[in-house]
């Protein structure tokens, strides 16, 4: 017999491992080479924008008074900078998108020829040159559609002391540096006339801090300086002081990453389960093989007897499933083009950019190379036991013994039939199934992970813990500082009307420390910072900055740094570490007198977080009836609407839909195949019940509860895994969002949900595939 | 004379083989009375397995009736099948088939849980006392690849009758079983007889056959000879043994 017509024989008669393997493989090799594509692509989008917008090296936003001809000339003449760019633009604080307040800040610019790409109304794609603009008409960049829900043709409304303005929304444009969701600010563009008429009307308004005439300077590097963007950065600061003067500065490198982060990370949380479901794979077929040898004892003897060396049946074995492998990857490669296009734009509502739909083939090619190279050593291993099958003991029919121990072993208890038979069918052959309590363990671990990841999003203590601030009720005074009667008043009309957690009066600017542009948080009450180690900022020479900082600049609490802003310069101790998400979790805070030292004065936001969120309406209104009625007031119960992270919520979402869905299919393909292999090896028991009275209907019941058993037992340690690791896992994954220290929240629904998923899998899908109980015969037990 | 407790018209079951048709059983018409320990005998091949699962409702047969308590069998459906073995009938089993996983206890009780008629306890009580009534209390924790031939095979038998049903039904009980326990598990079986249980049973070993009140002669599917004998009695075995040697031989076994 030559090995290709015993290889063609067995893979018809084992049809279907072998399909399993290819399926299992199919999903494998698809959702690798979608989630590496689209990682790429998007990442490969972000940078193409940048280029074609010919975003700067460095850019920085400076109010028109503090920026002097010659603060300006001085970065030109740097011999480190190429050329400098400006453009002028107003700052707009106090926007209603639909009535609805949007709070970050924008920068109204004239349209001008650097946007060079516009979205088709239904952002599917972009159109063939940019429309014009009509002077009551305003373009604004994805991010915003995305954060406020807004389209084109919705109204939009700025107030500022000159008045207001009303715009229509005309269209979205590409803004690649600062259009992306998770940036917080935004450039916007208007008719060069509105833009004369509105920057004359801002010129005259009294704080320059929060509204009025800006411009903006783009520093580009020269061709051949070899900095990076951070280095060139600090060094153009040292040498001008640019940066100190402006209230705003980001780098290149930077805003791509804030651009890209949201993608990576949901990217590299697929990986990572892609990864699982590759080596879900290689276990299974690690499995098969072993329980193959077993059952096939004799088979295997006799190819033995008839001279084949344990090698040519080695060879058979890694032939076999490595086709399988090879069918399955090609068919999933294919199949990743569709899913490419279909996923490939979920990342454009944050990054405010179409993605490419390309196929990374290569990549795609080496990993599936690496799992086909992985699956030989595997197979190689598992058929080490062929060595020791004697064709002798084979042929003498000497094959396996019952597996019976009493440890574990429970008895067959007549009040519990159907359930003490299947733990009993499972007890004494635990080894077959370890394999799928493992993988079920590893599912749950998974589910449980994304689950997590989502529920804290949508939960305020949760985020609160890791640093975020997220106030019910928020105040803030049109253009200026809050008086001290003010900030009283505030605070107790507020306490009368509820509990309150939290009760913060606020700025941020960013200053530089030790060289770098940081935000810096303001606190007139620095016991509000949410500390983790040291002792929150009091003294004037104290600060605080979070363990992501800390890391970044080799900074530890103890350490003295140099803190600037425009003319002022001081030291600071860095007296411990607090959570904060601002940022990315790149940020500082200090309290009233570190604030005075470096010339920062006053507070321009209040917010409160409410013990009872409903509360907050009640609160709300009674702040309208007695603060001055220009104080802009946000009274919301809705967390959604304090937290700027729905488009995360629903890019989670995908995760975990994906994930679930993964996960299913792989259920049912590991108890279909496990349950086909337990159903040969029981046939003759599976007679015998039935002639002492069982029905085929019971008899798949009794398979459904074992495999039911298996699951209880794998999401059991599937939950086990979770609570060791899950928070150590995400903390790890979005430390670059600036969450170092995620606090998991089991609720109901996090772990009930997956447990039913998977619990409910593998009942249903054992209790289909034990169909064929129906065609087991008891006659089949008379001919021996 | 007792009455009939199962009765078969016109029984033929065929099999599928090679293209054609095998007719095993060729229109048999039978009955079993109620409390007979009736034995089938005939030649290997000569379709007495096929006719016990038939009766039994194991399998169900080509067409014909099989008549139980006003029920026909081959009408049945899978359901009223399961229920009428866990109930009303037992079956040995010539290769003994107990549940490898079980302990010989369970083994016996699982079908007692299963029938529902009794409470738990009762069937474990009941469970215990077949086993130590068949002289295999000492091994019952044992599983049945830990225990003999013979003591599988009495424990099969306790597992038939531990639901006390109306017909025992026997595939050559002592098939596979050594002289000594032969002699063990037909002294248990005539022992039940005796007490009332009515037993049809198929075998081609002179030994068995000498345990019937009633003897079938079945040749290539049909009943050929019918002869009725005393119950058994130990001390006359003998002179039983020359009476059915004889009749065997009118039969050309
Ligand atoms: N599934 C089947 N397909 C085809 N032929 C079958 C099948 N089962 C039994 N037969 C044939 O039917 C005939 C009767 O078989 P059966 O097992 O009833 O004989 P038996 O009298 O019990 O024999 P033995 O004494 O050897 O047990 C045999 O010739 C056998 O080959
Ligand atoms: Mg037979």
């Amino acid at each position: 017999m030559d090995i290709l017509t015993l290889l063609r024989a067995n893979i018809k008669r084992k049809k279907g491992t072998f399909l399993g393997i290819v399926l299992l493989m199919i999903l494998v090799s698809m959702f690798l080479t979608t989630v590496y594509s689209v990682k790429k692509n998007v990442a490969k989008s972000i940078d193409e924008a940048y280029e074609e917008a010919h975003a700067a090296n460095l850019m920085m936003n400076i109010t028109n008074e503090r920026l002097t001809d010659e603060l300006l000339q001085s970065v030109k003449d740097h011999p480190l900078v190429d050329h400098v760019a400006t453009s002028d633009a107003v700052l707009m604080r106090r926007h209603f998108v639909k009535d609805k307040e949007d709070n970050q800040s924008w920068l109204i610019v004239p349209l001008n020829e650097v946007v060079t790409k516009q979205f088709t109304d239904d952002f599917s794609g972009y159109l063939d040159e940019v429309r014009p603009i009509s002077p009551e008409g305003i373009y604004l960049v994805q991010g915003i559609a995305t954060n406020d829900g807004c389209k084109v043709g919705d109204d939009l409304r700025f107030e500022t002391r000159s008045g207001e303005y009303t715009l229509k929304i005309e269209g979205f444009v590409v803004e690649p540096v600062d259009g992306c969701a998770m940036v917080g600010w935004k450039t916007v563009y208007v008719a060069p006339e509105t833009f004369e008429k509105l920057a004359a009307d801002v010129d005259v308004v009294d704080n320059p801090d929060l509204a009025g005439r800006v411009t903006i300077v783009y520093i580009y590097k020269n061709a051949d300086c070899e900095l990076s963007d951070g280095e060139f950065g600090r060094t153009i600061n040292r040498d001008t002081c640019i940066q100190d003067y402006a209230y705003a500065s980001a780098t290149m490198t930077q805003m791509k990453r804030y651009t890209n982060l949201f993608s990576e990370i949901v990217c590299s949380i697929m990986i990572g389960f892609a990864m699982v479901l590759a080596g879900v794979v290689l276990i299974i077929m690690a499995h098969n093989i072993t329980v193959t040898i077993e059952m096939s004892y004799t088979e295997l003897g006799i190819l033995k007897a008839e001279g084949f060396t344990k090698g040519r049946i080695r060879v058979l074995f890694v032939l076999q499933y490595l086709l399988a492998e090879i069918v399955g990857a090609i068919i999933g490669t294919i199949l990743s083009i569709p899913m490419i296009s279909l996923f490939g734009g979920i990342f454009q509502p944050i990054t405010a950019i179409i993605a490419k739909k390309d196929v990374d083939l290569q990549t795609s090619l080496v990993l599936l190379l690496v799992i086909l190279i992985l699956s030989v050593l595997v197979i190689l291993l598992a058929t080490r036991k062929i060595a020791k099958v004697s064709p002798v003991k084979a042929l003498t029919g000497e094959s396996r013994d019952v597996y019976f121990e009493s440890f574990l072993t429970a008895p067959v208890s007549g009040k519990n039939l159907a359930m003490s038979l299947s733990y009993r069918q499972f007890s004494s052959n635990k080894r077959r199934y370890f394999v799928a309590i493992f993988i079920t363990a590893l599912l749950m671990f998974f589910m449980l992970t994304v689950n997590l990841m989502g529920s804290c999003m949508e939960s305020k203590s949760a985020l609160q813990a890791m640093g975020s601030i997220l106030c019910e009720v928020q105040v803030r005074p049109q253009d200026r500082n809050f008086t001290e009667e003010e900030m009283d008043e505030i605070e107790s009309i507020v306490k009368a009307e509820a509990d309150v957690d939290q009760s913060i009066f606020f700025r941020n600017e960013y200053v530089t420390l030790n060289g770098d542009t940081i935000y810096c948080q303001f606190y007139r009450d620095p016991e509000m910072i949410n500390m983790v180690s040291g002792r929150a900022p009091v003294y004037d020479n104290e600060l605080v900055i979070t363990d992501i900082l800390a890391e970044d600049m080799g900074l530890k609490t103890g350490d003295k740094v140099e803190v600037s802003r425009r003319e002022f310069s001081e030291e600071f101790i860095i007296s411990g570490i607090f959570c904060s998400m601002n940022d990315t979790g790149m940020t500082m805070a200090m309290g009233d007198a570190g604030a005075k030292k470096i010339g920062v004065s006053g507070y321009v936001w209040y917010g409160a977080s409410l013990r009872d969120s409903k509360d907050a309406e009640k609160v709300g209104n009674s702040l309208k009836e007695k603060l001055d009625p220009e104080m802009k007031i946000v009274a919301d119960a809705d967390f959604s609407a304090i937290s700027d992270i729905k488009s995360i919520t629903t890019a989670v979402d995908a995760m975990r839909y994906t994930i679930y869905a993964f996960s299913i299919i792989f259920v049912l393909v590991v108890v279909s195949m496990i349950c086909s292999k337990s159903f040969t090896q029981e046939r003759r028991d599976l007679g015998i019940y039935k002639a002492i009275g069982f029905t085929s209907r019971k008899l798949r019941l009794l398979f459904a509860l074992r495999f039911l058993i298996i699951a209880v037992i794998g999401s059991a340690i599937g939950i086990v895994l979770s609570r060791l690791f899950s928070s150590k896992a995400l903390s790890m994954i979005l430390r670059s969002v600036g969450i170092s220290n995620f606090i998991s929240k089991y609720q109901a629904d996090t772990v009930l949900v997956p447990v039913i998923i998977l619990l409910g899998c593998f009942f249903l899908f054992a209790y289909i595939a034990a169909r064929k109980v129906k065609k087991v015969e008891i006659r089949e037990l008379v001919i021996e | 004379m007792s009455s009939n407790i199962l009765t078969a018209h016109d029984l033929c079951k065929s099999f599928a083989h090679n293209g054609g048709q095998v007719h095993v059983l060729q229109h048999v018409d039978l009955e079993i009375r109620e409390k007979d320990f009736t034995v089938v005998m005939g030649a290997s091949g000569s379709g007495k397995s096929t006719l016990l699962y038939a009766l039994s409702g194991m399998d169900k047969a080509t067409s014909g009736q099989v008549m139980f308590e006003g029920k026909d069998l081959v009408k049945m459906k899978e359901k009223e099948l399961a229920s009428l073995r866990s109930h009303d009938f037992g079956f040995i089993f010539q290769q003994m088939h107990l549940i490898s996983n079980l302990t010989l206890l369970e083994n016996v009780a699982v079908p007692g849980y299963l029938n529902n008629e009794k409470g738990a306890s009762e069937v474990k009580a009941r469970a215990e006392k077949l086993l130590e009534q068949m002289g295999i209390t000492d091994v019952k924790t044992h599983i049945p690849s830990q225990v003999s031939g013979g003591e599988q095979q009495r424990c099969a038998i306790a597992r038939a009758i531990i639901h006390e049903p109306k017909l025992l039904f026997a595939d050559e009980p002592t098939g596979a079983l050594n002289r000594k326990n032969t002699r063990e598990v037909l002294d248990l079986m005539t022992d039940l007889n005796r007490n009332g249980q009515s037993i049809l049973m198929v075998t081609h070993d002179l030994r068995a056959a000498l345990r019937a009140s009633r003897l079938l002669y079945l040749e290539d599917g049909n009943v050929i000879g019918e002869m009725t004998l005393p119950p058994y009695d130990k001390e006359e075995e003998k002179s039983r043994e020359t009476q059915v040697n004889a009749w065997l031989s009118s039969m050309k076994w």
